[in-house]
C-alpha cells in the first residue's frame, strides 16, 4: 500500500485543505470587519 | 461594443499571424488545434507589439499605420485566419453538443462568470485601483501617441522598461481608447486559461488543466488584474507558454519547440527583466536534459542552451538596446551601481530600491519558509497598502491547500517536478527582489498547474472522506472569489452600461484627479505642468512631467533659491505646479532640498494657487526675475 493511500494521510490532507480554506476566509472576514469598524 | 470588436480584431489578426509564423518552424508537432491557436496568439501579439515599436521609433505612430498593420497581418495570414474561425466554430459546436460532467459545467460556469466580470471591469475607465496603469502603463503609450513617436522620456524612468504589453496598449488607445487597450490584458488571462486546459490535455488529462485554470482564476489579484491596464498577466502568459513549449521539446514533440520556448522567453523578457529567471532556468534545464540523455553529451547540451539563449536574446534585445542607447543602462533604472544611467542618481536608486523592499513580512530565512503561508493568509501585507485589508490583494487558499497533495501522490510526474522547480526559482527571485503580491503573478500559472494536477488526482482517486472536502473547498473558493470579484466590479457596471457618464464615474472615484485633469486640459496652449506627490497623468492632455524621485532633470540639490527653481522650471517650459495637499503640508515642516525651495517659492508668491480639486492644488508659476 502506498504512503498516500493510508487513511491517516488522507485524513490529514483533508484537514489541511479544510483548515487553509476556512482560516483564509476567516482572516479575510476579520480584516474586513476591523476595517469597517475603524471607519 | 466597439472596444470588444477592436480587441477581438487585434486578437484574431495576432492569432492568425502567429499561427502562420509557427508554420515556418520546422519539426513542430501540435497536440491539438487549441495548442496551435494559443501559441499562435501569444507569438502574434508579440509580433504586433514589435511592429508598433518599429512604427514608433520610425515616427509613424498613427492610427492609420496601426490599422494598416493589423489589416496587412490578417490578409497575409488569411488561410490561418479562416482556419482559426472554423476551429473556433468547431470547438463551440463540440462544446455545446457534448455532454460535460457536472464538474465540467461548474468549471465552465466559473470561468465564464469570471471573464464576463473581467470584461465589464476592463470596459470601465481606469480609476483609483489602477494606479500604475494611470501613471505609466497606459500613460506612456498615450504620450507616445500624442507625438506619433517613441522617444526618450527623461522624467519618467519607467518609460525605459521593456514595453511589449504597452505597445499593444498603444494599439488599443489609438484605435479606440483605454477600454480596447485593457481588454488586451484581459485577453492575456483568457489565453493563460486556454493554455492551461491545452497543457492538461496534451500532457496529463484535460481535467487537470481545467482545475488548474480554476485555481488560477480564483486568485483575486489575478481576476482584478484582468480588468486593469498593468502588464503582469502578459508576463505570466509568455512565461507559462515558454515552460509549455520547453516541456513539449523535452517530451520529444519536435526540436522546433526549443526555438519557440526561446522566443517566448524573449517575449517575457520584453515585458519585465525579471523573466531572466525563466531564461536562466530553462537554459540549465535544456543543457542538463541534452547532456544527460544524448551520446553527444555536453556538446549537445551546450548547443541546446545556446539555441535557447540566442533566440531569446534576439527577441528581447530591442528593448534593452533602446534603453542602453537612450540612458547608458540596458536595465534602466535598475543596477545603477553597475551601469549608471541618464537623469538618475544614487539617491534616486536608493529610494526606489527601498520602496521595492518595503513590501512583505520580512526577508530572513524564517520569513522565506513562512512566505507561502503569509501570502495566503495576509496577502494585503504584500501590497502598497498594508494597512488596508484589500480583498483583491490575495492569493486565495487553493494553491496552499492543494499543493501538499503532491507529497502523497507517490512518484511525481517529471513535468510537475520541472514546473515546481521553476516556481521555486522564481519564488526565490521574488522574495529577494520585491515581495509585492502582483509581482508573484507570473509564477502562479505553473504553480496552479501543479496544484491542479494534485487537486484533480485527489478528487479523482482520493478516499471517500477526502474527495468531498477537496470538492467542497474548490466550490467554496469559486463562490467566494466570484463574490469578491462582483464587489470589485459592481461599482463600474453603471458606467459600462451607460447609466452613468464617464465624467460622473471618474469624478466620484478618482478623488479630484479627474476634475483637476479637466482644469489642466483647459490651460492655455503652451502650458506644461510639473506634478509632486501625484504620478497619474493619463487623463492629462496638456504636457506634464513627474516632479520628484524618478529623475534629476531638475538638479534640486544644486539650486539654492526659489528664483533659481523658477528659472529651472522656465527652462523646461513648465508653467504650472500640481501638488497634493499631503505633499504641500509636508513643506510646512523644515525640509531640505526641494521641500525648502518650494516652501520659499510659495512664501515669495512665485507660485500662486490657481485651483483646488479634492486633495490637488494647481499653482501658476510667475515670471522669473532676470
Amino acid at each position: 500500500m502506498r504512503f498516500g493511500e493510508h487513511w491517516l494521510v488522507q485524513a490529514l490532507l483533508a484537514m489541511w485543505i479544510a483548515l487553509v480554506t476556512l482560516l483564509h476566509y476567516g482572516l479575510l472576514a476579520n480584516n474586513l470587519l476591523s476595517a469597517l469598524a475603524r471607519r | 461594443m466597439l472596444p470588444l470588436a477592436i480587441a477581438a480584431a487585434i486578437a484574431a489578426a495576432a492569432c492568425a499571424f502567429g499561427m502562420r509564423l509557427l508554420r515556418f518552424a520546422s519539426n513542430l508537432q501540435f497536440a491539438s488545434f487549441l495548442e496551435r491557436a494559443v501559441f499562435g496568439a501569444a507569438i502574434g501579439l508579440g509580433a504586433i507589439a514589435y511592429v508598433i515599436l518599429g512604427l514608433g521609433l520610425g515616427r509613424a505612430l498613427y492610427p492609420w499605420a496601426i490599422i494598416g498593420t493589423i489589416v496587412v497581418l490578417a490578409v497575409i495570414s488569411w488561410r490561418d485566419l479562416a482556419q482559426l474561425l472554423l476551429g473556433i466554430g468547431r470547438g463551440l459546436r463540440a462544446f455545446v453538443t457534448g455532454r460535460p460532467s457536472i464538474g465540467g459545467i461548474g468549471v465552465t460556469a466559473f470561468i465564464l462568470v469570471t471573464f464576463v466580470l473581467a470584461v465589464l471591469g476592463a470596459l470601465a475607465p481606469s480609476s483609483a485601483n489602477d494606479w500604475d496603469g494611470l501613471s505609466y502603463h497606459l500613460a506612456v503609450p498615450k504620450v507616445y501617441l500624442q507625438s506619433h513617436s517613441i522617444h526618450f522620456i527623461g522624467w519618467l524612468s519607467h518609460s525605459n522598461f521593456p514595453f511589449t504589453m504597452e505597445m499593444l496598449y498603444a494599439a488599443g488607445l489609438a484605435l479606440e481608447g483605454q477600454a480596447a487597450a485593457k481588454l488586451l490584458h484581459t485577453l492575456c488571462a483568457v489565453l493563460i486559461v486556454l493554455a492551461m486546459i491545452s497543457f492538461g490535455a496534451a500532457h496529463w488529462e484535460r481535467r487537470h488543466g481545467a482545475l488548474a485554470a480554476v485555481i488560477f482564476l480564483a486568485v483575486p489579484v489575478v481576476a482584478w488584474e484582468a480588468t486593469s491596464g498593468l502588464n503582469d498577466l502578459a508576463q505570466a502568459l509568455f512565461t507559462l507558454l515558454g515552460l509549455y513549449a520547453f516541456i513539449n521539446w523535452w517530451s520529444g514533440r519536435g526540436g522546433g519547440w526549443l526555438v519557440v520556448a526561446g522566443a517566448l522567453c524573449g517575449l517575457a523578457l520584453g515585458v519585465k527583466a525579471t523573466a531572466g529567471v525563466l531564461l536562466g532556468f530553462l537554459t540549465v534545464a535544456a543543457f542538463y536534459h541534452r547532456a544527460a540523455s544524448e551520446r553527444a553529451g555536453a556538446a549537445a547540451g551546450l548547443r541546446a542552451a545556446a539555441i535557447l539563449i540566442a533566440v531569446a536574446a534576439v527577441v528581447a534585445s530591442p528593448w534593452y538596446i533602446k534603453s542602453y542607447v537612450w540612458t547608458g543602462n540596458p536595465v534602466y533604472p535598475f543596477l545603477y551601481e553597475w551601469f549608471g544611467g541618464k537623469y538618475w542618481t544614487a539617491e534616486a536608486a536608493r529610494l526606489y530600491r527601498d520602496e521595492q523592499l518595503s513590501f512583505g513580512m520580512g526577508r530572513g530565512p524564517l520569513a522565506f519558509i513562512l512566505a507561502p503561508w503569509n501570502l495566503t493568509m495576509y496577502g494585503h501585507r504584500f501590497s502598497n497598502f498594508p494597512s488596508r485589508p484589500l480583498m483583491y490583494t490575495s492569493l486565495g487558499p487553493l494553491l496552499l491547500a492543494f499543493l501538499p497533495g503532491l507529497l502523497v501522490l507517490g512518484k511525481l510526474d517529471r513535468r510537475v517536478k520541472l514546473l515546481l522547480l521553476y516556481s521555486l526559482a522564481a519564488f526565490c527571485a521574488w522574495f529577494v527582489l520585491s515581495q509585492h503580491i502582483r509581482y508573484a503573478i507570473p509564477l502562479l500559472p505553473p504553480l496552479a498547474l501543479c496544484a491542479g494536477f494534485a487537486g484533480s488526482e485527489i478528487i479523482g482517486k482520493g478516499r471517500k472522506e477526502l474527495r468531498p472536502v477537496a470538492i467542497g473547498a474548490a466550490i467554496i473558493v469559486c463562490v467566494i472569489s466570484s463574490a469578491i470579484f462582483c464587489v470589485l466590479v459592481i461599482d463600474a457596471i453603471p458606467v459600462v452600461l451607460g447609466a452613468e457618464s464617464e465624467r460622473a464615474y471618474l469624478t466620484r472615484t478618482l478623488d479630484g484627479l479627474y476634475t483637476m485633469s479637466e482644469v489642466v486640459n483647459a490651460l492655455p496652449a503652451g502650458s506644461k505642468v510639473i506634478m509632486y506627490g501625484e504620478t497619474r497623468g493619463f487623463y492629462f492632455d496638456t504636457p506634464y512631467m513627474w516632479g520628484n524621485h524618478h529623475h534629476n532633470m531638475i538638479p534640486y540639490d544644486r539650486l539654492s533659491t526659489a528664483n533659481e527653481l523658477i528659472h529651472a522650471y522656465w527652462k523646461l517650459g513648465i508653467t504650472h505646479v500640481l501638488m497634493t495637499g499631503q505633499f504641500m503640508n509636508a513643506l510646512k515642516a523644515p525640509s531640505p532640498g526641494l521641500g525648502r525651495l518650494l516652501a520659499d517659492a510659495l512664501a515669495e508668491r512665485r507660485l500662486v494657487p490657481v485651483e483646488i480639486r479634492g486633495d490637488l492644488i494647481l499653482l501658476r508659476i510667475t515670471e522669473p526675475a532676470s
